[in-house]
């Protein structure tokens, strides 16, 4: 054994100063390969000091830089801790020695730069404290791990990147419009018509985004027509366009640049290597945990871990025959076609329906108000699942079945999208075409751009939308390019900037009776956006508290009384849902006659990470598997298991006791970030939080 | 700085500062757990580096390694002896290489060492099979150890000579996203 460690003890090499001139360059290289490095420090190296050219600056000066470096990088070394505070005293007494002979200048380039380096860090550290939420991110993820918190930095991005946007228009658009424009009132477009004006403050007009808020500098139709405002002469049209361009070309630069510098850093060429068995080997201990039942609980699900990836191994070599599997693929293609077609039909059907109701009767339900808004995010919310559900016909490979659902989920996305604007379009030209031709107030036909955006809950879209007036006064041609950038934004937390501007020129009518016709169509295509976006937040809070929350608390409590089990039904059911989640905190009971923990103090690794990572579920697994020990070897074989771990691969939360544990769907992460946003898989947790993709809960 | 402590002179903990990832808190801090695992042996001023040595069962008896099924590797890895009878300057330079900023590379090569049962510098099947037992404690079938040890012998090695070397393993774990998080303790 002793001599085994030799080459970690001490060296029988020692480095001659001549030498360490030379090889400056090649040792800072060599400091990552000194596994095999024999290099360090002996007792001789005091006499070889002596033999440094004391007479040469330059090598004076080299030599204390390469000390130096040494001793910057010496606590990344794998020596001993003896040999380290050795070569560090011996480093510090040479460059001690030395640098009281150099020259003032370089003295004082060096010492520049160190100051520099000091007063970055300081800076980076005053820095770091004005980051919001850095404490609780910090603290989440001592307790669930770097997946569940980098979900959390994915949305203070996201956040960032609206506020930057909010910023924009604000400054640019509504700020000038605030300071020099015409006073509310004054011009048409500004005031609210007497007949709405006793019922401007309801809840309901204010739900509708009607009243003041309509007539407000949220929407279009305020903005006056004016090239110039005020007396400088602020070409607020001009602005709105810019701004738009600089909206959305703001926002794809930025979102280009993540992506970059995340693939960059990303480890995991995830197709070409697999290194299944060897990981699950070696990474999956946690050496944070320090409580017996967690280490049992891991204990456990590592074996199953391993048990599984055996059972793949050996069903990787049965195979099931061809004709059926491309026939069941065929079958799961064409009810995804069917449902996107289906989802299309449903929204436009539904605009179309609001449109006709508006028409009839004068007064409409809330629901009707809002039909669109809820059709939309119902659809949206539980279209991915299904989707889910279709997949397991495919029997893909779990990476390339969450490729496929990705896809899927951006057209149906896309669809729904261009739909709604397509009817809300043909609603605004039946709208304009029905209205009496007045003497014209067509004004001009300039070319105005509106511009939506909204960062709401399931998608981050950048409207663009180009109206062309033209002279012909009954209808007005619209063409609408939109651009969406879906990104996997989720939870409702995310902000919105609220503007939604739209432009119009033509629908300044002089006499009509009905509100429809008084108001811009564009702004009436921004309030219907607007309450979508609020309807979808709405529906994503009561899905998280309702469905999620309750469901917990049921399996947990009541898990017990039913003996069918409820905890893998719910699991699946969970992972369907929470698979388009990328994190994933379902919760879960326990074999549940574990008593609860007391909580475990953070100096005895109270922080129970169990990052699976993209390997299967095994915390699933291990519930199970102490089930089986439970109850007396139970009967599961290992086909269960695999399907099990199949269609669960996504991620799960254990709900042990009192803690949570969470896994990362580290799977679904990468791909995302291929797919549509670059996060970064490392689980590194000081540097880069790039933030996973944590999509709209609906769908991945 | 002002501290009134006498464990350490000033130059030793600046020179623990710069050979471990530790700032002079946490370093106080370690060699008060030091201290505590067995406080008639270990003195409580080290300005003359005192020759003290904890033995291996009182180290693998902390918490934080307590459950750990590698502990006594760990142990043994950074002893000096091999036998694990950790100093304190192993003991920090141990958890040093343990915590979250220690980089890869550095948590990789005593990874390697941790794994590397028979310490000859290879992880042959023995080192595999025991690792895998003492992670699993024991509870997989022969025949599934023997298939899991096969296959990660054969996924991971490039030069075929049917054992990892560190490049082998090296070039295995720097693709494995969660190394760096479960290779980790925090103290």
């Amino acid at each position: 054994m002793s001599t085994a460690s030799e080459p970690w003890v001490g060296s029988s090499r020692s480095l001659s100063a001549a030498k360490r001139h030379k090889s400056i360059r090649k040792n800072s290289r060599r400091i990552y390969s000194a596994y095999q490095d024999q290099q360090g420090s002996s007792d001789d190296e005091d006499k070889e000091d002596e033999r440094v050219d004391s007479n040469d600056p330059e090598e004076m000066f080299q030599n204390i830089q390469y000390q130096k470096e040494i001793i910057a990088n010496i606590r990344t070394r794998p020596w001993p801790m003896r040999r380290k505070l050795k070569v560090l005293k011996q480093a510090r007494e040479i460059v001690l020695k030395y640098e009281g002979r150099l020259t003032r200048t370089r003295g004082y380039q060096t010492a520049g730069a160190d100051l520099l380096k000091k007063l970055s860090r300081v800076l980076y550290n005053i820095v770091v404290l004005f980051i919001p939420w850095e404490v609780r991110i910090k603290k989440i993820e001592s307790h669930f791990g770097s997946g569940v918190a980098s979900y959390f930095i994915f949305l203070r991005w996201l956040f960032g990147i609206n506020i930057v946007l909010t910023i924009m228009t604000g400054a640019f658009i509504v700020l000038p419009e605030l300071l020099a424009g015409a006073p509310f009132g004054t011009t048409r477009s500004k005031t609210i018509p007497k007949e709405h004006l006793a019922s401007a403050q309801d809840l309901d007009t204010i739900w509708s985004l009607g009243g003041y808020l309509q007539y407000s500098v949220l929407f279009y139709g305020y903005y006056g027509r004016v090239r110039k405002i005020g007396s400088a002469g602020y070409r607020l049209p001009l602005a709105y366009f810019l701004v738009g361009m600089a909206v959305f070309a703001y926002s794809f630069i930025i979102l280009l640049r993540k992506m970059a510098k995340n693939s960059r850093l990303s480890l995991a060429s995830a197709s070409d290597e697999n290194f299944t068995f060897c990981w699950r080997v070696f990474c999956a201990w946690d050496y944070l945990i320090g409580n017996p039942e967690a280490a049992e609980s891991k204990g456990a699900a590592i074996v199953n871990n391993i048990r599984e990836a055996i059972v793949e191994e050996q069903e990787k070599k049965k195979d099931t025959s061809l004709a059926v599997l491309i026939s069941l693929r065929i079958l799961a293609n064409i009810l995804v076609l069917l449902s996107l077609a289906g989802s299309i039909y449903i929204i436009y059907f539904v605009v179309d329906r609001s449109q006709k109701l508006e028409q009839e009767k004068p007064e409409l339900t809330l629901w009707e108000k809002n039909e669109v808004s809820v059709v939309v995010s119902l659809i949206t919310m539980i279209a991915p699942s299904a989707f889910e559900l279709v997949a397991q016909l495919e029997m893909y490979h779990p990476r390339t079945s969450l490729r496929f659902q990705l896809a899927r989920v951006l057209v149906l996305y896309l669809g729904n999208l261009y739909s709604l604007i397509i009817a809300l379009l043909d609603k605004v030209n039946s709208m304009s075409s029905a209205v009496p031709v007045s003497t014209g107030n067509w004004s001009d036909s300039s070319s105005f751009l509106a511009t939506i955006s909204q960062p709401e809950v399931n998608s981050f879209s950048t409207l663009v939308s180009k109206i062309s007036v033209t002279e012909h006064h009954n209808s007005t041609i619209a063409t609408i390019a939109t651009v969406l950038e879906v990104t996997n934004s989720s939870s409702s937390s995310s902000s919105r900037s609220s503007s939604a501007t739209v432009s119009n020129q033509t629908a300044l009518f002089e006499k009509n009776t009905r509100s429809q016709q008084d108001q811009c169509w564009e702004t009436y295509v921004g309030q219907e956006m607007l309450k979508l976006s609020i309807i979808d937040m709405i529906f994503t809070v009561a899905s998280i508290l309702l469905i999620d929350f309750i469901r917990g608390l049921v399996v947990r409590y009541l898990s017990d009384c039913c003996c069918w089990d409820l905890e893998s039904k719910f699991q699946d059911y969970r992972l369907q849902a929470a698979a388009d989640k990328s994190w994933i905190s379902g919760k879960r009971t326990s074999p549940a006659r574990r008593p609860p923990f007391p909580s475990i103090s953070r100096r005895s690794g109270g922080v129970h990470e169990l990052s699976e990572g993209r390997r299967s579920l095994s915390i699933e697994a291990a519930g199970f598997a102490a089930k089986l020990r439970r109850g007396g070897r139970g009967h599961t074989t290992a086909h269960v298991i695999v399907q099990r771990a199949r269609a669960q691969e996504k991620a799960a939360a254990l709900f042990f006791g009192s803690r949570h544990y969470t896994m990362e769907g580290g799977e679904i992460l990468e791909l995302y970030r291929r797919s549509i946003k670059a996060l970064h898989p490392h689980d590194a947790i000081t540097t880069n939080r790039i933030l996973t993709a944590p999509t709209h809960h609906s769908n991945i | 700085m002002g501290n009134k402590q006498t464990i350490f002179t000033d130059e030793q903990l600046d020179a623990y500062q710069d050979c471990t990832f530790f700032t002079r808190k946490e370093i106080l801090r370690l060699h008060g757990r030091y201290h505590e695992l067995a406080p008639h042996l270990v003195p409580m001023d080290y300005t003359n580096d005192p020759d003290c040595k904890l033995p291996l069962a009182l180290i693998v008896n902390m918490p934080e390694l307590k459950e750990n099924p590698f502990r006594n590797r760990i142990v043994e890895s950074f002893s000096e002896d091999g036998m694990g009878n950790l100093s304190f300057n192993e003991f920090v330079d141990m958890f040093s290489v343990l915590s979250e900023m220690a980089p890869r590379e550095l948590k990789a090569i005593y990874a390697f060492k941790i794994y590397d049962f028979n310490v000859d510098n290879y992880l042959c099947k023995e080192d595999l099979e025991k690792t895998l037992n003492k992670l699993t404690k024991e509870e997989l079938t022969p025949e599934e150890v023997e298939l899991v040890c096969e296959k990660t012998i054969e996924e991971a090695d490039l030069d075929g000579d049917n054992k990892l070397s560190y490049a082998d393993f090296e070039n295995m774990i720097s693709r494995a996203p969660d190394f760096l998080s479960t290779f980790h303790i925090r103290i």
